[in-house]
């Protein structure tokens, strides 16, 4: 087991303030991808964040490779667990040109400077990105070649496990298809578990093993893909909603 | 190439003044063509001339000799009470917005308190209670000058830390240290840069108004506000005695607005 969330609850503001999570619990095998699904605000999000120790939960307990993880703490998994974001244009220090970010993860890790660059081109090649595009900054790129270079970058420490939080959402049609591709490849050349949060069914039936239906701050459901590939059928009604919920 | 510079002619004429101040400042023992403190009275209030190019005092010293050498009391007292406000206000802002909790709480109470009152007030409270002096004045001057820097850097952090790169540089392990140079200050730096600029201008006239006043630099020590109090009883016989130094004063001040606003406009800084 990569993950284990136990009864994860968070709210946001004081004692009366908005439940956002209430008792989560999920694992993510290795070499795993569960799919988090569920309409926006339901706390898909704020779950991913707190399962890679970007924020505190209320209550719960995480683990990763069985090692409880606590905010601000446990260095040893620092870059062990990853995450990319909806919007790669937030996700890059404006400041800083491609290089510069990529080599950043490297630079803490303290790696001498031939293998950065040896690591750069290797994960550069693998996600398919240019080498001419290290020189250029953010705001140069377009949204499918960033969203490739934040997904390089978490790949550059060599991570366990990534949570993708709605990666393909701000992308076009192709450069979606492009991503869940590419995302399913390197899982399987570098044995990553993911927890691929998103609203958009399509896109979770491709890239998961599982996927879990996130409401009101609940997992209301889950199915796993059968033996022959077909999908276990949702049985809660909101659930139901979100797979029908396609545009035909 | 040629256009460029005539747009920035404003900036180029501010900044040329102020070098040139920095560097009369700095060698102003061995520029002077007069020794600034010795009085003659044989000479006393002399109309500007080809000898004395802006006058005499009424003790018969050189006024261009001591406006030169003014320059290291009052030129560059504000720069560097300015500079060292702009540290004091980076590092207590960004340890306040970085760290949060109590002792933000603690640092925006204190803000809080000191801008209900005019600066100047301030100033001359503490100045009241260091008494009159260079050294006291300048740290008067530093209490009251880091904290709307500091309040402008904290909440830049405060903003910035939530970023979402800053995240990411955090899940990389980085430490607190190499999130804050790498990930924040260079986004505040400019900013500090285009208030300090502004300051010094400020502090400049902080610092001659307190001399004038009686309460900064002492005579016979040739402050620019100094001067002007000392010649405020010849201003009718002898007015150069006042207009030199203050012409000086603004056209110092003027330039470092002109600079700051130029700081600004390079770094695209709304205002």
């Amino acid at each position: 087991m990569v993950v284990e969330v136990k009864k994860v609850a968070k709210s946001y503001g004081k004692k009366n303030g908005s439940r956002v999570l209430r008792d989560v619990s999920l694992h993510i095998e290795r070499e795993a991808c569960v799919a988090l699904l569920g309409v926006s605000g339901v706390g898909k999000s704020t779950l991913g964040r707190i399962v890679v120790g970007l924020e505190r939960a209320d209550q719960g307990r995480i683990f990763i490779q069985g090692e409880r993880i606590l905010v601000g703490k446990n260095k040893r998994f620092r870059n062990k667990v990853q995450i990319v974001f909806q919007d790669p244009y937030s996700a890059f220090n404006p400041r800083l040109t491609m290089a510069q970010s990529l080599a950043e993860p490297l630079l803490i890790e303290r790696v001498k400077k031939r293998e950065r660059y040896e690591r750069i081109n290797a994960i550069l090649e693998d996600v398919q990105l240019d080498q001419e595009l290290l020189d250029r900054y953010p705001k140069q790129l377009s949204g499918g070649q960033l969203q490739r270079a934040a997904i390089a970058r978490a790949l550059i420490c060599r991570p366990l496990f990534i949570v993708f939080d709605e990666v393909v959402s701000s992308l076009d049609v192709v450069q979606q298809h492009h991503i869940l591709t590419l995302l399913h490849r390197l899982k399987e050349t570098y044995d990553l578990s993911y927890l691929f949060i998103t609203h958009d069914f399509q896109a979770a039936k491709y890239i998961a093993d599982r996927i879990l239906v996130l409401h009101a701050g609940e997992v209301v459901d889950q199915v796993e893909k059968n033996g022959n590939g077909s999908w276990q059928h949702f049985k809660h009604p909101q659930a139901i909603r979100l797979q029908e919920a396609v545009w035909s | 190439m040629f256009s460029v510079l005539w747009k920035k002619k404003a900036l180029i004429f501010s900044s040329s003044i102020l070098l040139l101040a920095f560097l009369f400042a700095l060698f102003a023992p061995f520029v002077v063509p007069v020794d600034p403190f010795a009085g003659d009275t044989s000479r006393r209030l002399l109309p500007p001339s080809a000898e004395y190019w802006f006058g005499t005092d009424h003790l018969g010293r050189d006024v261009f000799s001591r406006l030169l050498y003014g320059a290291r009391y009052s030129f560059l007292g504000a720069l560097v009470v300015a500079i060292i406000a702009a540290i004091l206000s980076i590092v207590i802002g960004t340890i306040a917005g970085y760290r949060g909790g109590c002792l933000d709480q603690i640092f925006m109470r204190i803000s809080e308190w000191m801008l209900a009152f005019p600066s100047l007030m301030i100033a001359l409270v503490l100045v009241g209670i260091f008494g009159p002096g260079m050294l006291n004045l300048m740290f008067a001057l530093i209490l009251v000058f880091w904290m709307p820097g500091a309040r402008l850097v904290r909440n830049m952090i405060v903003r910035l830390k939530e970023e979402r790169y800053v995240h990411v540089a955090r899940l990389h392990g980085g430490s607190s240290f190499r999130i804050i140079t790498r990930h924040l200050l260079p986004f505040v730096l400019p900013h500090v840069l285009v208030l300090a600029t502004l300051d010094v201008g400020s502090v400049l006239l902080h610092i001659a108004g307190f001399s004038f006043l009686g309460l900064g630099i002492q005579p016979p020590l040739p402050e620019w506000g100094a001067m002007l109090n000392t010649s405020s009883d010849y201003f009718y016989s002898s007015p150069w005695l006042m207009i030199f130094p203050g012409l000086i004063i603004f056209v110092i001040v003027l330039s470092f607005n002109i600079l700051s606003d130029h700081w600004r406009e390079i770094f695209h800084i709304k205002k």
